[in-house]
Parts: C-alpha cells; sequence; structure tokens
C-alpha cells in the first residue's frame, strides 16, 4: 500500500472537519441575519421612544468582586448610573485580600444591615450584608472566599430582589443603556429567561466617568487579534443560533437571567470553570426535557466593554481554562445530546460544539502538524500541501471578513476608516500564527481535562489601561 | 511513492473550495469598503442635510417658514428621519407645524410612496411619519399591515393608525393586543397610553369581558400599568370564577377599593406563592388594621417573597410602635427577621 492510501482516510477527515465547520460558521452568519436585520428594525423604528415604557421588569445587577480595590468604586459609581426605570446594584466582596470591601463602605456610607438572607442557592457562608445610605439601591454582602465567581454570583443570587438578575463582571464596562437592551427579550417574549448581548473589547477605548468615551483600537497586536474574534463570536457564533432558540452561552461579562428560573436550576456550578456556559446549556436542558416552553434571547448590541489579555501567557491562561470550561459544560449537561425531547440545542447546538468546538483543536492541529510532516518527509505533494493552505486559509478569511461585513452593516462602532482598513489586515495577518496557536491552547486545555488536571483561575493579569485615562 | 495532484478529487475538492472561499472574502472585501464609502458619503450627507434644514425646523415652534427650499429627492428619506426625530422630541401644537412643513416640501407623499416598498425598515419609516401626519389616505394598507407577520411592522402600523383615527381603529387595536402575544406588551402599552386613557378604556374593558382567559391576562396587565378605571366587575368576576392562578394574581394586583378586601383574602392561602404575594399586596393597598392578623399570619408563609411582601404590609399598616409590638410576639423566627429586614429597609429609606 502506498504512502498516500495509508494516510488518505485521515485526508478525508481533515478535509471533512474544515468543510463541516466552515460550513457550519458559514450558515450561523446567515441565520444571524434574521434577528439582526429584525432588532436593527426595532431600532429604527422607536429611536426615542426606546426610553421607559412602563413595563420594564427590575432588574438586580450583581458583581461578584475579589481583590478589585483600585476599580471597585469606579465600577459601582458607573452601574448606579444606569439608564434603567428599577435597579439594585449588588456587590459581593468575596473575601477579597486587598481592600475591596473598605473602599466600598468609605465611598458609600455602607452600614450592616439585617437582611433576612435565604439560602435558595448552596454558598459558602456570609459574613455580613451592608447596605448604603448613600444609595438606597445598594447593597455589598461580604463572604467567604471558596467556590469563585460561580460561588460568589450565587450569594448575589440569594439576596436579589427583583425578577430579573443582571450578573456583570466588576472589572467591565456597560453600555449607559445596556440594561435596557438586554431588558428587550424579557419584554418581547414572555417566556424569555435569559438574554445575552455582544461583549466588545476595551482596549484601545478611553473611559470618562464610568462610561466609554472614545471608541479605538488598541496598540497591542494580540488584542487587535481578539477583537476580531470576538465580532466573530458575537455577531453570528451567539446571534446565529438565536432564530433555533439555541444560544449555546450566556457570557458571564454580561447576562440576564429570570432570577426564579436560575434558582430553580440551582444556580451556578462551583465545580466548573465555565459556569457561565454551564448555566446556559443546564437551562436548555432542565427545560427542554421537562416540556417547558422557554426562550434564550441575544441582543446584538454592544452592552459591555471588557479587557482582552496583552500578553501571551495570560492569554494562553485564559484560552486553556476556557476549553476546559466548555468540556466541562458539555459533559455536565450530557444527558442534552440527542435527547428526543433535546431540540435544536439537543440536535444541533451540541453536537457542533462537541465535534467543532470541543474536539476540534485536536482534529485542527493534527491537520496542521500532519500536513506539514506528511509535505517534509515527501508523502504528500506539493500540489496536496497547497490546497490545503489555500482551503485553510480561505475559509478562515472568509469568516473572519464575514464578521467584519456584519458590523460594517449593523453597528460600525469603529468609525475611522483607518481602523477598519486595519481590522481587515488583522483579519488576514491572525490566520497566519495567532489562529493556529490558539488551537494549540486549546488542545492543551482538552488535555487538561482528559487527565484530571486540577483546575484552577490562576492570576488574570490584565492591563486595564483604559483606565488610565479617568 | 505515490503523490496526490490537482486530477485527484480530494486534492481538487478542497483547492477548489478554498479558491472560492478566497474569491468570496474578496468580495466581502469590496463590499466592507463600499458599504463604508457609503456610510461615509451618508454622513456626510446627513449632515449637509442637518445643516441646512435643522434651521428651518427649529423654527416651527413659532410657526412654519413662509418660503422653504425644494427638498432634493434623494435627501427624502433622510429628511423623514430627521423630521420623525423632532416628532418623537416635541410636544403639543408644535406638531401640527411640523405636519404642515412636511406637507409643504412633499415629505407626506414620500412616506405613502415607501410604505410600498419591500424593505421592511423603509416601511418603519413610512408607517411611523404616516401615522404623525395622521394621514388617512393609506388606512387600508396599515390596517393590512397589523396583521403582518413581523410583529415590529405590525405594530408599527397600529400605531400609526391609533394616531390617524384612535375612534376607528381603538378596538380593534386592543383586540390585536389580547390575540398576538408576539406583540411587546411594552410598545402596546405605550401605544395606548399615547392614545389617552379616555380612548381605551371603554374598548379595552369590552374586550377584557370577552376575549379567552389567557388574552384576559394581557389586557389586565395592561389595566393595571395604565392604570384604567372600571375594571372592578370583570375583575371581581374573575376572582370569583376563575382558577387560572396568573389570571388570579394579575386581577388581584388591579384591585383599588377596599370594598375588595375580602376578595384579597381569599387567596392568602392559595398555593401559588405569586397568587398570595398578589392578594396580600392588594391588602397592604387597601387593607386596614382588621387585615393585621391574617397579614401577620402570612410572616411564617414558607415563600420568602410572601413573607417580605406580608412585612412590607404591615409597615404599610402600622405605626413603627405597632409593629414592634408584633415583633416581639412573633413566635416564628423568619417572620421576626423579615419583619426587622423591612422596618430597617424603610428607615434606611427615610
Amino acid at each position: 500500500m502506498s504512502a498516500l492510501e495509508w494516510t488518505q482516510p485521515l485526508q478525508w477527515l481533515i478535509l471533512a472537519y474544515f468543510i463541516g465547520i466552515n460550513t457550519g460558521y458559514i450558515a450561523l452568519n446567515l441565520l444571524s441575519a434574521i434577528p439582526l436585520s429584525r432588532q436593527l428594525g426595532a431600532r429604527t423604528a422607536w429611536p426615542l421612544s426606546r426610553l421607559y415604557s412602563g413595563f420594564e421588569p427590575p432588574v438586580s445587577v450583581l458583581v461578584p468582586a475579589y481583590n478589585e480595590e483600585t476599580t471597585i468604586v469606579a465600577s459601582v459609581r458607573s452601574l448606579l448610573q444606569l439608564n434603567y426605570p428599577e435597579f439594585e446594584v449588588i456587590v459581593v466582596n468575596d473575601g477579597s485580600k486587598d481592600g475591596t470591601l473598605a473602599a466600598l463602605i468609605k465611598e458609600f456610607d455602607m452600614v450592616r444591615f439585617p437582611e433576612a438572607y435565604r439560602i435558595r442557592v448552596p454558598v459558602k457562608p456570609v459574613k455580613a450584608v451592608y447596605r448604603s445610605l448613600r444609595q438606597p439601591n445598594l447593597r455589598v454582602i461580604d463572604k467567604e472566599n471558596g467556590g469563585g465567581k460561580a460561588d460568589a454570583s450565587n450569594a448575589a443570587i440569594n439576596c436579589a430582589r427583583y425578577p430579573l438578575i443582571c450578573i456583570v463582571d466588576a472589572d467591565g464596562v456597560l453600555e449607559r443603556d445596556s440594561l435596557y437592551s438586554a431588558a428587550q427579550p424579557f419584554l418581547e417574549d414572555p417566556l424569555t429567561i435569559a438574554a445575552g448581548g455582544s461583549v466588545r473589547l476595551i482596549n484601545g477605548c478611553s473611559v470618562s466617568g464610568g462610561f466609554l468615551d472614545r471608541i479605538g483600537l488598541p496598540r497591542n497586536l494580540l488584542a487587535r487579534f481578539q477583537i476580531v474574534e470576538y465580532l466573530r463570536g458575537f455577531l453570528f457564533g451567539r446571534l446565529g443560533w438565536l432564530p433555533l432558540n439555541a444560544v449555546p452561552i450566556i457570557s458571564g461579562a454580561f447576562g440576564v437571567f429570570r432570577t426564579e428560573r436560575v434558582i430553580a436550576a440551582g444556580g451556578y456550578r462551583t465545580d466548573t470553570l465555565g459556569e457561565d456556559m454551564e448555566l446556559t446549556l443546564r437551562l436548555h436542558r432542565l427545560n427542554r426535557l421537562a416540556g417547558r416552553p422557554y426562550r434564550i434571547g441575544f441582543v446584538a448590541d454592544p452592552v459591555c466593554w471588557t479587557d482582552a489579555p496583552e500578553s501571551l501567557s495570560v492569554l494562553k491562561k485564559q484560552r486553556i481554562r476556557w476549553h476546559r470550561g466548555l468540556g466541562e459544560s458539555l459533559l455536565m449537561n450530557r444527558a442534552l445530546l440527542f435527547h428526543p425531547k433535546g431540540g435544536a440545542p439537543g440536535w444541533i447546538t451540541f453536537p457542533f460544539m462537541a465535534v467543532f468546538e470541543w474536539l476540534g483543536p485536536l482534529l485542527e492541529v493534527a491537520g496542521y502538524v500532519f500536513m506539514i510532516a506528511a509535505f517534509v518527509l515527501g508523502m504528500i505533494s506539493a500540489e496536496a500541501f497547497i490546497a490545503f493552505l489555500v482551503l485553510a486559509f480561505g475559509l478562515g478569511l472568509l469568516l473572519s471578513f464575514s464578521a467584519l461585513l456584519m458590523e460594517e452593516i449593523s453597528f460600525h462602532v469603529y468609525m475611522k476608516s483607518s481602523e477598519l482598513a486595519l481590522l481587515v489586515v488583522v483579519s488576514i495577518l491572525e490566520n497566519f500564527g495567532y489562529r493556529q496557536l490558539i488551537s494549540c491552547w486549546r488542545l492543551i486545555g482538552l488535555a487538561h481535562w482528559m487527565t484530571g488536571r486540577k483546575a484552577t483561575w490562576g492570576e488574570m493579569k490584565r492591563t486595564a489601561s483604559w483606565q488610565r485615562v479617568e | 511513492m505515490d503523490f496526490a495532484t490537482f486530477s485527484d478529487p480530494f486534492i481538487k475538492v478542497a483547492f477548489l473550495t478554498g479558491i472560492a472561499a478566497f474569491a468570496f472574502s474578496f468580495l466581502m472585501v469590496l463590499a466592507i469598503a463600499t458599504l463604508r464609502v457609503r456610510l461615509l458619503y451618508r454622513l456626510r450627507r446627513e449632515r449637509q442635510l442637518i445643516a441646512r434644514w435643522r434651521p428651518l425646523l427649529a423654527r416651527v415652534y413659532a410657526e412654519v417658514p413662509a418660503t422653504l427650499p425644494a427638498l432634493a429627492r434623494r435627501d427624502r428619506v433622510l429628511f423623514l428621519h430627521l423630521w420623525n426625530h423632532y416628532h418623537e422630541s416635541l410636544r403639543g401644537e408644535v406638531k401640527r407645524n411640523l405636519n404642515e412643513f412636511a406637507q409643504r416640501v412633499g415629505a407626506a407623499k414620500t412616506a405613502r410612496r415607501l410604505l410600498k416598498r419591500r424593505a421592511m425598515r423603509v416601511r418603519l419609516l413610512a408607517a411611523t411619519s404616516l401615522g404623525y401626519l395622521k394621514d388617512d389616505s393609506e388606512w387600508p394598507t396599515l390596517l393590512a399591515l397589523t396583521r403582518d407577520h413581523n410583529p415590529v411592522l405590525a405594530l408599527a402600523a397600529a400605531r400609526a393608525l391609533v394616531s390617524i383615527n384612535t375612534q376607528a381603529v381603538v378596538s380593534e387595536i386592543v383586540l390585536l393586543i389580547a390575540e398576538r402575544d408576539d406583540w411587546s406588551l411594552a410598545q402596546a402599552g405605550k401605544l395606548l397610553s399615547e392614545a389617552g386613557r379616555q380612548a381605551i378604556a371603554g374598548p379595552l374593558l369590552a374586550a377584557l369581558d370577552s376575549v379567552p382567559e389567557a388574552a384576559q391576562r394581557r389586557l389586565l396587565q395592561l389595566v393595571q400599568i395604565l392604570g384604567v378605571e372600571g375594571a372592578a366587575p370583570v375583575v371581581r368576576r374573575i376572582l370569583r370564577q376563575s382558577k387560572d392562578s396568573e389570571l388570579i394574581a394579575a386581577g388581584l394586583r388591579t384591585l383599588r377599593s377596599p370594598a375588595d378586601n375580602a376578595l384579597a383574602r381569599n387567596f392568602l392561602r392559595h398555593p401559588q406563592a405569586f397568587v398570595r404575594i398578589a392578594a396580600v399586596q392588594a391588602l397592604g393597598r387597601l387593607g386596614t388594621e382588621q387585615d393585621v392578623p391574617v397579614i401577620t399570619e402570612l410572616l411564617a408563609d414558607r415563600d420568602w417573597w410572601v413573607r417580605y411582601r406580608a412585612a412590607e404590609a404591615l409597615c404599610d399598616l402600622l405605626s413603627v410602635e405597632q409593629l414592634a409590638r408584633i415583633g416581639a410576639t412573633l413566635q416564628d423566627r423568619y417572620g421576626r427577621d423579615m419583619l426587622r429586614h423591612v422596618a430597617s429597609e424603610r428607615k434606611a429609606q427615610l
């Protein structure tokens, strides 16, 4: 048997993978046009009357914070200025080792309050609940550390008063109308139990008074690559699943949920690194399998701006953690896979996520390694090698540009033409090394999960350069 | 050793797919560039249009300028956007001047024409504009649009019709609101509030009496939020006859008369917590000291929210001293905690 015949099954497998994943993404791209056009249409119809109509359900904004001494006061101040008729802010000091709690107490005149705290979702012990004398809608929960962001979020869920909860990152910057945008799916469809919005990267932007002041591109190339990645991930990676009611993840950086449904589902799980995706998949699983009608929504509007890692080491840790979280979330909700009542989440989203997102890096890295090795060892011809490269890079480019195109059709947040041109160049460049590197890290994440290596969040050092302008 | 060449099907498929992807990518870059050029051109035109028309539109506060420049054909859609913006921002008599302005520059004709286009966004703009203009020449088209599968477009058409002739259409629109659960209740409520409480009260109450229970739930929410009076007889009948928990809760939220206290008391032991909450809230609004014992019992309810609302109701009905006396006699720890919690909250609010 010749070398070509030996390797042919693997070649077909790699080809099938590349065509499969890209066909899937292109389909998501096309599907995302439906809700995007509807959401943009609604914005045109009610440009000003978007403002309070009196039906918006009150929202509890939950902010888990661990060692956020330097940023927490500014974050809470900006949260208190959100445009929304009725909301409360609950900050959870998750056993911080720095002065997070002291900073809050000092800035907002917090006093201990005899809260009738009810444990509806099990959490680590709560030491005290504080209430602001200046801001009646601000409370702080001081709890023992342990269980990570998930446990801190659960502690806040136990304290939430309102029918909707909005989980945000303590270091994220929200749009003034973010709550209003994210509440729309709940207003439009009473069956909505959760909704997310687009998260964008704040690197290169400037912030004033807790809100975005100027939008720009960062100087750091890694952060630029991630901007294109986020565009892909949010504009069609989430929106595309919406018509199928199969959005697989509501980002932990900003997500709105119906409080009672989250409590009924048991809150966030503390034994996974991907608690946001796990909860979203669990909501799909529990509701689908129980035959309860529900909807998980998504708004394309940028609602939250977050800081992207600008160093390889931090980015590597983040991606390994994300990939482990993905694997754990899928495994914890495996009952959804091909379940007769699983609907689109069980029959389309889950298999797609499992094969192309979770196991994908294995085939992707194997594909690159195999093709290079086979070419170097003379097992495949130059024509075959070139064909592979043309396919891999061509499809990669197609997806990046389609995300840019959607952005240009919809929000065009990068208004300088030079920035748009730069994003086009970045979309090309990311195919030469960056994507492959990310695949390798995701493969490491997969390996860590398979070998049962202890999972930790680790220290996420971020530059937060946007804060310097304040 | 055998080598794959471009004649092999595997290589051929891969290569051609890749080339096609490159070609599409190139087209997309062209599309992005074209869109950006168009965006910049549109923004420049918008700036020019605003610079030209805003000073004229600003004069409608006093009167419509005697002479108006011709509105260029290519600027008509943009002008309608600007004109709609003014309509959204202004109140009162000025709107009449705005309409005269639009008629004189031919924008009304443009809106009628745009309503027949296929693009949804353009039809939305047209429907909204015709509503502001109170232009009934496209009444049948707008009426047909209220049945459109797209709820945003259908609601925009409904809003326009209500604006043009409330009396003629409000009954039909109320029935549509009851029937179409894909319509955002928030936007539907806004539409009805624009029509005015007086105009909607009759049709809303008539519909409430005739529609199925699922639709009654939607209408009762509107009755509550819009503060429509006169729903009490229907609500009383619902509370006496219905087994639908959500409908009962919606009905309890609309109670406004102390005469209905007895009705609210009937639901304090309902198996559904949200019904008990609505009942205790009704007693908090309308109750008297006579209701205190039954509300106090709910401080020991298994549901946190029922306990919370019961404590709130007691705070509404009693003085601080009376509350302290009740707190001292309570055997249930959860009830005591809750009373302390709500009392501290009230104190902090003061």
